[in-house]
């Protein structure tokens, strides 16, 4: 079997909390393989997203092994490292969190074109106003700014942004817990039709496992820094071993009506 | 018996309307949930009950409580918010805080009011809460600041609890866990709860009544299983249509809430 796109081995991270140590990620294993979608599910301070930030080495981890298309990323210099980048993106969870407040929309797509060096100038704005179209927003929106955007407009912007450098693998950090219900399923619809369209592979980390169930088809349960469960979502959500899993099942809202 | 009345509440801010003419009612002891998205007014409601409204705020029409006459909040009125950490100050001990309240609106001598503080945490499930209470809020994690809030809100024996959106900044697991201890405190205090929420499942679960509210209106208001069995706006019913449950049907794309609050399925 080929090397999966993504393959973390051995993963372990200590932090120090208070005086006390913390084992975040105690010999975590993961693959992602191209073109598929792998949930992260777990509570907060699971691991899950000190997970995430080892793999794009937003944080260094202690031990362990991070292989993104065929390259150990641990092993790479500055300049190397930067050079990977933008096979390599994110979405965050706070759309607004994560934008210059005075760059327009237009910048913001144009951002990764120049910082990577992946479009001359007099291309940038033709190809923002594609990366719009792709996340189906209008061409208007190109001269504002994000915070006179809606929250799902934001989030389509961020995904836009993160799709500007055409990566193999987006890690979707809880991409619309801070989005409106109304808004939700259009904009894990949008990821699920831009899979199928550019074959970019998603780690999604959520808590929520009904948004796990609805886009990914596999799903790693993490608690207290370690993966207690994996398997494909349905033969993990039918049958869950993990004690850690049936809680996350169990606190699914439910509708009531009595 | 009428506890709350709203009539014809509008409130706007700068000239723009963030609320316009909502009238409701609710009974003593009853549950009712303010159902909306980001811009609907939810949480304008909900401060326009508390008082709480900011400064420069315009307000039209009427809040009243037939039954309290002028309540007092944090006496009458307990109110928790999305982020625990706006309600907690971060320089002093929760301890401090907790039985501040008491000692302000009961008249509690501090070492009753800190004797009654410790006996809430514990009820809160905050382990070993006496000396929890020498503790700063930063020394909690973000559910344990949400339970040490309701305290707070609590600690006055209030007979409203205003909740507004008090599970967002949580995971699924605590946000259970917090709406189950809402539950069961409205249940032992015999409170009248008003919660803000946009999850029309937790809505369900928690709420007798629901009041579903949409860009500054109110679209319908009423018993919770007719509202949610026979919905009369079309936005209600694309909710229903809409939630994400574990009940999902999968295979294809999800169904999508339209501008004009159709429902469509778009093909993968």
């Amino acid at each position: 079997m080929a090397e999966a796109l993504l393959q973390v081995r051995g993963l372990r991270k200590r932090f120090q909390r208070a005086g006390s140590d913390v084992l975040a990620l105690d010999d975590v294993d993961l693959d992602v393989a191209a073109g598929t979608t792998v949930a992260l599910a777990g509570a907060s301070g699971s691991g899950k997203s000190t997970l995430a930030r080892c793999v794009l080495r937003l944080t260094e981890p202690d031990a362990g092994a991070v292989r993104f298309d065929g390259v150990d990323l641990l092993g790479l210099g500055a300049a190397a490292l930067r050079a990977r980048r933008p096979g390599l993106q994110m979405v965050f969870q706070d759309p607004a969190a994560s934008f210059n407040p005075r760059a327009t929309v237009g910048r913001v797509l144009a951002d990764p074109l120049r910082v990577h060096g992946l479009a001359p100038r007099t291309e940038w704005r033709a190809r923002a106003l594609a990366l719009l179209d792709m996340v189906r927003l209008p061409g208007t929106l190109l001269d504002r700014r994000p915070h006179e955007l809606s929250g799902g407009q934001q989030q389509r912007v961020a995904i836009a942004r993160a799709l500007a450098t055409a990566p193999k693998l987006v890690v979707l950090d809880e991409p619309v817990s801070a989005l409106d219900v109304s808004v939700r399923n259009a904009v894990l619809n949008l990821l699920m039709d831009l899979q199928e369209k550019t074959g970019v592979a998603y780690l999604l980390i959520s808590h929520d496992l009904a948004v796990v169930r609805a886009v990914a088809r596999e799903v790693a349960v993490m608690e207290g820094g370690r993966i207690v469960e994996r398997g494909t979502v349905s033969e993990v959500f039918a049958q869950p071993q993990a004690a850690a899993t049936r809680a996350l099942l169990a606190a699914v809202p439910r509708l009531v009506v009595g | 018996m009428t506890f709350l009345a709203v009539r014809g509440l509008g409130v706007s801010y700068g000239g723009v309307a963030a609320l316009a003419g909502v009238s409701l009612t609710l009974a003593a002891g009853r549950r009712l949930a303010v159902l909306g998205e980001s811009g609907s007014g939810k949480s304008t409601l909900a401060m326009a009950v508390c008082g709480l409204l900011p400064a420069g705020a315009v307000m039209a029409g009427e809040v009243s409580f037939p039954l309290l006459g002028a309540p007092v909040l944090g006496r009458d009125i307990g109110v928790v918010f999305q982020d625990p950490g706006g309600s907690l100050n971060p320089v002093l001990t929760i301890g401090e805080q907790i039985a501040e309240v008491a000692v302000v609106h009961r008249g509690l001598s501090w070492r009753a009011a800190a004797a009654q503080a410790a006996r809430l945490l514990d009820r809160m499930g905050i382990a070993q809460a006496t000396s929890a209470l020498r503790r700063h809020p930063h020394e909690f994690s973000g559910g344990q600041r949400q339970r040490i809030a309701l305290a707070a809100a609590l600690a006055a024996d209030p007979v409203l609890l205003v909740a507004d959106e008090p599970t967002s900044a949580l995971d699924t697991v605590l946000q259970q866990q917090l709406i189950e201890l809402l539950d069961q405190l409205v249940r032992e205090r015999g409170l009248t709860l008003l919660f803000v929420t946009h999850d029309i499942a937790l809505a369900s679960m928690l709420a007798d009544e629901v009041a579903v509210l949409y860009a500054g209106g109110l679209l319908e208001t009423g018993v919770v299983g007719t509202v949610f069995r026979t919905p009369a706006h079309a936005y209600t019913r694309a909710l229903l249509a809409a939630r994400l449950d574990l009940d999902t049907p999968l295979g294809g794309r999800l169904p999508e809430i339209a501008a004009d609050f159709s429902v469509v399925v778009p093909h993968g």
